[in-house]
């Protein structure tokens, strides 16, 4: 089964948040979807799952349309932050009553299990949402989705409020889960020196595009952080793909990408070191407070 | 679609626990205020209390249902369609009960003329009250605020008045129901049934079709 959207394209007033995403997400992996405030994560996650009606492209389930599509919305489930204020209603609403909402609309609705992690993380079942906090709130999402059992689960900023360790908790049980079914996990999370150990892809989203998507390990591999004196760094990676270079008076320090067959030219005086998914992300992200 | 009939099965029964309080709320106000020395007990009174009931929670619950139960649907992967589909047969499904028990008690009611037309006549008062909080559910939930305005004054004035000016009277005896049985008052609420059922019917599919959920 594949999730596959071509040339998604969501503009709200003429501004376009989402521009020409192509991305086909498979079976059986845990990708990591991440970007900066406002770079449209939660646009792309809800046009996936057909909350919203979008502007162009497609999103194709297994070649069938997702929009209006009941066969094919079975098989996704979309867990994102409750918006508990007076508006949505919600906030009146029981926390056992929106985990009985869920099993109806979920097929594969796992009750043992969703009982499992409500002992697993004490939800108070009889509580209302608008009196939950926030972590509390994200363990909800987080019952209803990996109880949903659903193929393609989708996850927006699911430890959003957790305390460390929650958070932990929560890779835990997202390990389990996906090592007894298979299911794909997209996450989407702004902890990534956390969640890199779990994530086997990246989709790296910047300003409404897709900046990149690849296989995490692979992303790591290829990313050098080299410092030194500024004219030896520029030697030894001339040529090469850099990001974010930082000059401090005669030193110069750079993040560097290289694909296969290239290194960094030896004989300079550098140190050069491996980067953790959050520093790449800063080197690939950060550069446009400077555009 | 099951799991579609199944949540507005359960919408409908938080709706109706509100219906029950108010046949609680009614009770009361026409107890404490009826002359009982003077009252002839009329076969049409608890129709008269049951259909009040009924009708007011559809105008209460109808934002309730488009600003939380149709987006939480969405968000839970059903379809926009089967939402719309949903939302109008709960309208019906939820006018049967009510029509069906005033139905019951006039025909166990003797010297009671034209059953049948009463009757219908309840069961389309149901859908105009349903329909009427259809429109109103959209304007609450595109206008907000605003719309709080608008449902408060067209309720007391439209929804409101014309189901509890009707009731009232009933409870005091002065006006007679027999004019429900007539035909030509039947095909006026038939139509305006139709007619609200329609626009609620509209209003809906142009909000489910444009609906981003961002619950």
């Amino acid at each position: 089964m594949k999730l596959i959207c071509e040339h998604l394209t969501k503009a709200y007033s003429g501004r376009e948040v989402l521009r020409d995403v192509s991305l086909t997400l498979e079976q059986g992996k845990i990708y990591g979807l991440i970007g900066r405030n406002g770079a449209g994560k939660t646009t792309l996650l809800s046009a996936l799952t057909a909350q919203i009606p979008i502007t162009a492209g497609t999103v194709t389930l297994d070649g069938a349309p997702v929009w209006e599509n009941r066969g094919a919305l079975k098989e996704l489930c979309f867990s994102r932050e409750l918006n508990i204020s007076s508006e949505s209603g919600l906030s009146s609403m029981k926390v056992r009553d929106y985990l009985r909402y869920a099993a109806i609309y979920c097929p594969r609705w796992d009750e043992a299990l969703a009982q499992r992690l409500i002992g697993e993380f004490q939800l108070p079942v009889k509580k209302r949402l608008g009196k939950l906090s926030k972590g509390m709130l994200s363990m909800v999402t987080i019952v209803a989705a990996l109880a949903g059992k659903a193929p393609f689960t989708f996850l927006d900023e699911p430890v959003a409020g957790l305390d460390v360790i929650a958070r932990e908790q929560f890779y835990r049980l997202l390990i389990e889960e996906y090592q007894a079914t298979g299911r794909t996990f997209v996450v989407s999370t702004h902890i990534l020196s956390e969640a890199a150990n779990v994530l086997e892809e990246v989709i790296i989203l910047r300003g409404g595009e897709l900046l990149t998507m690849t296989d995490t390990e692979s992303l790591l591999n290829s990313a050098r952080y080299v410092t030194g004196r500024a004219e030896d760094v520029d030697a030894a990676t001339a040529g090469l793909e850099v990001h974010h270079g930082e000059v401090m008076g005669r030193s110069k320090a750079a993040t560097v990408f290289l694909r296969e067959g290239q290194t960094i030219r030896e004989g300079y005086d550098l140190t050069v070191q491996p980067m953790s998914l959050q520093q790449v992300f800063v080197a690939l992200c950060g550069e446009e407070e400077n555009r | 679609m099951r799991e579609t009939i199944r949540y507005w099965l359960r919408f409908l029964w938080e709706t109706a626990k509100i219906a029950l309080w108010a046949v609680l709320l009614i009770g009361i106000i026409f107890l404490a205020r009826v002359d009982f020395s003077q009252m002839n007990l009329s076969p049409y009174l608890l129709p008269a209390i049951i259909t009040a009931s009924a009708a007011l929670p559809q105008m209460i619950c109808g934002p309730g249902a488009y600003t939380l139960y149709m987006p939480l649907q969405l968000a839970m992967g059903e379809t926009r369609r089967n939402v719309f589909w949903g939302y109008l047969a709960s309208i019906l499904v939820y006018a049967l009960p009510p029509a069906g028990i005033c139905g019951a008690l006039l025909a166990l009611s003797p010297g009671v003329p034209n059953r049948l037309g009463l009757t219908l006549g309840l069961l389309l008062v149901q859908l105009l009250s349903g329909a009427f909080s259809s429109i109103l559910g959209v304007l609450y939930a595109r206008f907000k605020i605003i719309a709080c305005f608008i449902i408060g004054a067209v309720s007391a004035c439209v929804g409101g008045g014309f189901v509890t000016i009707n009731m009232l009277n009933i409870f005091s005896d002065k006006l007679s129901l027999s004019f429900l049985g007539q035909g030509d008052v039947l095909i006026v609420l038939a139509l305006s049934a139709a007619a609200l059922l329609l626009t609620g019917a509209v209003f809906t599919a142009l909000r489910l079709r444009r609906l981003e959920v961002k619950l």
